[in-house]
């Protein structure tokens, strides 16, 4: 148990001092890039997060927290590291941290009641650009500088129950939270004029919005899992604060649609699959900029081996794939795409007749975003701390 | 076991500490940067905008006698210089040291308290650079005779102050008794000796009015570093030796004539006493023009305090009265009215600049006079578009008042063209207008 709460403290500790954050320049398309809250588990697995073995909190799976059989609670952080390039030049190296998925499940109601905060639109990146600028006849280059602070999450609530011996159902209700704050500042420090201040315009929105979310899981004899979840979203609303000069908006979000299923092959090996289909295309017109919309459209697999052990105590190995388009294109090059190679492992620090009480599902990714020209090499690191029994 | 259980522990936090080490390395955020433009909002409009004198100002008044020369605590010395000038310097000692380390006849060190004057001198040091002389000069020193004050002090009166008069017996510092002449050329240095004996060093002692030193060669302004007396003394515990003691308490002043008159137009800035300039500002905060503003976010446009980037008050220097051009940097300082209705005593606000000012080199009032000179004043001019501080719902001050940095800075004072002229001041403004940001 010492370990359990050292892994806590960390957690919290690592938790504080960092909202939301940003980790490519996709962020800077459109209304951002999305974001999957999903575990270590479905990021090792190449997973979307749904139609995995066991009962698990995922805003994705609604019906996969019906089969937790004690409070659980879950938190993740994501780690990454991304080397950009555009026409095969190194185009800047960045990194940053986020925390996509927090979720509680408590039993009750004769089901599982759960709570969770996930993100869904990441937004943040800067920008800068050189204008010429005439004063008296003579032109100087000053420098824009523009960034972009905030993104969409999503906090939602949830029940999921059995219906039948081998069929879980959920519903989860969600409210888009978020702001983003936008601010372009025009810099005169090359103007050789002792006493120019810079020029700052900027506005901040508050996010809101809801969807609902259905799922259902069933298991296909004793060794498959089948699970699909339909996610429908009223449109996000972005709110211009008071002193905001820029106008309210409203977007379309589109329906979403997963399903997920795995099988036990062998004893110990564990085969998953999942999909995603999501067409954005209806919130082209609710841009001001002109820009291409595709999908979201993905898929991923993944196998586990369960009965791998680490220092004594179950530790699956888990290795896979995925691949899904992003929404939004950058400049003329089209919308994109992201694939990672994913492994990682799961280990358990306390478990007690086969139920885990804390653990933990650590994932490693390589992967590539890339659209047009423009390509991402990325590193991300995905651990999920999983605690139950409270 | 117990040793295997504490391995498999230590494994785990080892795992854990790996795990948070990657996390921490990366919260570290490097921000993504956009490669695509069309992702930053639409381009502000910078411009520049000139208002001439009577769109931005109005009111414009010179004070002077700010300060004394004594505050410098540095001489001037001028004989019919620029024809007119005349200038000498007061000085007065206090008490003479009253002992001093000395090593005795047995070569130990020891604090003698017995000590003889026996002679001194008068030191003085000159501004090379400033002065304006090229060849040796004639100067002299000589015993004051009269009861003077050194904080008012001046070419007419011994004291000059609130209430009190008391004129010198001759103008110019009264009659003095000589002490010493000597010459002073520029090629051998910066410092000159007056010499003194130890009838002459007694008499100056605590209480006595001091001397004068007076410039005996016409067409010349010379300017002292400091004037300093220096005792000889014999000690008592080795009355073979001679040591030479500075004098550490002492007061300087200079008195000159003419004193300048006041400008009968233009701007004023220095001098000693010191003169300002104080001026009321307008900036309309609702622009019609010019034609590339208006056809970039269209007309009319309100102005916000953070879109004026820059502002300048634009001024043209004239050459000043050759008796007091001058011959080092003018730091020129901008500073708020609080209160006009108080000057000339009103207080002024902080520096618009900061400590060193606008530096104007001193041949803008000169050889280059009817050269253009911006003082930045941004920060002043946006307070006048906002109108009101928000955080204590006061107007803010429109009143501006030029001054020099350090006030008295220098018997010179640098002079500007005010309006009703082709040369007069005019308001430079930078102007930033931007579309509102907008999501994409």
């Amino acid at each position: 148990m010492m370990n359990f709460r050292t892994a806590v403290a960390v957690f919290a500790l690592l938790a504080a001092p960092v909202a939301t954050e940003a980790q490519s320049i996709f962020n800077s398309a459109g209304l951002g890039r999305p974001v999957d809250a999903v575990d270590g588990r479905a990021r090792a697995l190449g997973s979307f997060g749904i139609g995995l073995q066991g009962g698990y909190i995922s805003p994705s799976d609604p019906a996969a927290a019906g089969r937790l059989a004690l409070a659980s609670a879950v938190m993740v952080t994501q780690p990454s590291w991304v080397e950009a390039s555009l026409d095969g030049a190194g185009a800047g190296d960045f990194r940053g941290t986020r925390f996509p998925l927090m979720g509680i499940a408590y039993p009750g109601f004769g089901g599982i009641a759960t709570v969770q905060l996930g993100s869904y639109l990441d937004q943040r990146f800067s920008g800068q650009r050189t204008v010429s600028v005439d004063i008296e006849g003579q032109p100087y280059d000053v420098m824009d500088v523009f960034t972009q602070e905030g993104g969409v999450s999503s906090a939602s609530l949830g029940f999921s129950r059995m219906v039948a011996s081998n069929v879980s159902v959920g519903l989860n209700v969600a409210r888009y939270t978020g702001s983003v704050v936008r601010e372009l500042t025009r810099d005169f420090g090359t103007l050789d004029l002792e006493g120019t201040q810079s020029f700052t315009t900027n506005g901040r929105w508050s996010y809101s919005g809801t969807s609902v979310t259905g799922g259902a899981a069933a298991d296909l004899g004793t060794v498959g899992r089948l699970a699909a979840s339909v996610r429908w979203s009223s449109g996000l609303d972005a709110d211009a604060s008071g002193v905001t000069l820029g106008s309210d908006r409203s977007f379309d979000v589109p329906l979403e649609v997963r399903v997920g299923a795995s099988a036990v092959l062998a004893p110990g090996l564990i085969l998953a699959a999942s999909a995603v289909h999501s067409d954005w295309a209806g919130v082209e017109d609710d841009l001001m900029v002109a820009t291409a919309v595709g999908d979201t459209n993905g898929y991923g697999v993944g196998v586990e081996l369960a009965r791998v052990r680490l220092l004594g105590r179950p530790a699956p190995l888990r290795l896979g794939y995925r691949h899904n388009g992003l929404p939004f294109a950058l400049g003329e090059g089209g919308t994109g795409s992201e694939r990672a190679f994913s492994g990682g492992l799961g280990f358990a620090f306390n478990e007690t007749n086969g139920v885990l009480l804390a653990g933990v599902d650590l994932a490693i990714e390589r992967g590539e975003r890339s659209a047009g020209a423009l390509s991402e090499k990325f590193w991300r690191l995905t651990a999920a701390l999983r605690v139950a029994g409270f | 076991m117990r040793r295997s259980n504490e391995r498999r522990t230590g494994l785990r936090l080892a795992l854990w500490a790996a795990v948070s080490l990657a996390t921490v390395a990366a919260c570290s955020e490097q921000v993504p940067t956009a490669l695509d433009g069309d992702a930053l909002p639409g381009e502000p409009v910078t411009l520049a905008i000139e208002l001439p004198w009577e769109d931005f100002a109005s009111d414009l008044v010179v004070f002077g006698g700010y300060g004394a020369p004594s505050d410098l605590g540095t001489g001037v010395l001028a004989n019919a210089f620029a024809g007119t000038l005349n200038a000498r310097t007061l000085v007065r000692f206090g008490a003479y040291p009253q002992s001093a380390s000395v090593r005795d006849t047995a070569g130990t060190t020891v604090t003698d308290t017995d000590l003889t004057v026996i002679g001194g001198r008068v030191v003085a040091v000159f501004n090379q650079r400033t002065s304006t002389v090229d060849g040796p000069v004639t100067l002299t020193l000589g015993s004051l005779q009269e009861s003077w004050d050194r904080n008012s002090a001046d070419w007419a009166f011994a004291v000059d102050s609130v209430g009190v008069q008391v004129p010198w017996s001759q103008v110019g510092g009264g009659s003095v008794i000589p002490l010493d002449t000597a010459v002073w050329n520029p090629a051998d240095g910066d410092t000159l000796t007056f010499a003194l004996d130890s009838a002459e060093v007694a008499a100056w002692a605590e209480d006595s009015e001091g001397g004068r030193v007076d410039l005996v060669d016409a067409g010349h302004r010379l300017f002292l570093s400091s004037v300093g007396l220096q005792v000889n003394v014999r000690p008592s515990v080795n009355p073979d030796t001679t040591i030479f003691l500075d004098v550490a308490d002492r007061q300087v002043t200079f008195i000159y004539d003419p004193e300048p008159a006041p400008p009968a137009d233009g701007i004023r800035v220095g001098g000693a006493p010191a003169w300002r300039t104080i001026l009321d500002l307008r900036v309309p905060t609702e622009l019609n023009g010019p034609p590339a503003l208006c056809d970039a976010v269209g007309c009319p446009v309100t102005l916000d305090r953070g879109e004026i980037s820059y502002a300048a008050l634009v001024l043209r220097s004239r050459a000043t009265e050759a008796a007091y051009q001058p011959t080092d940097t003018l730091g020129l300082d901008a500073r708020e009215v609080l209160s006009r209705d108080a000057l000339p005593k009103a207080p002024l606000g902080s520096s618009i600049f900061g400590v060193t000012g606008r530096r104007i080199p001193a041949a803008l009032f000169g050889a280059q006079a009817g050269s253009e000179i911006e003082i930045p004043i941004t920060p002043f001019v946006r307070n006048l578009v906002e109108g009101v501080d928000p955080a204590t719902q006061i107007p803010y001050p429109n009143t501006l008042a030029l001054l020099s940095t350090f006030e008295p800075r220098s018997i010179t004072f640098g002079s500007f063209y005010g309006p009703g002229g082709p040369d007069a001041p005019v308001l430079k403004l930078i102007v930033t207008v931007g579309p509102s940001v907008e999501l994409p």
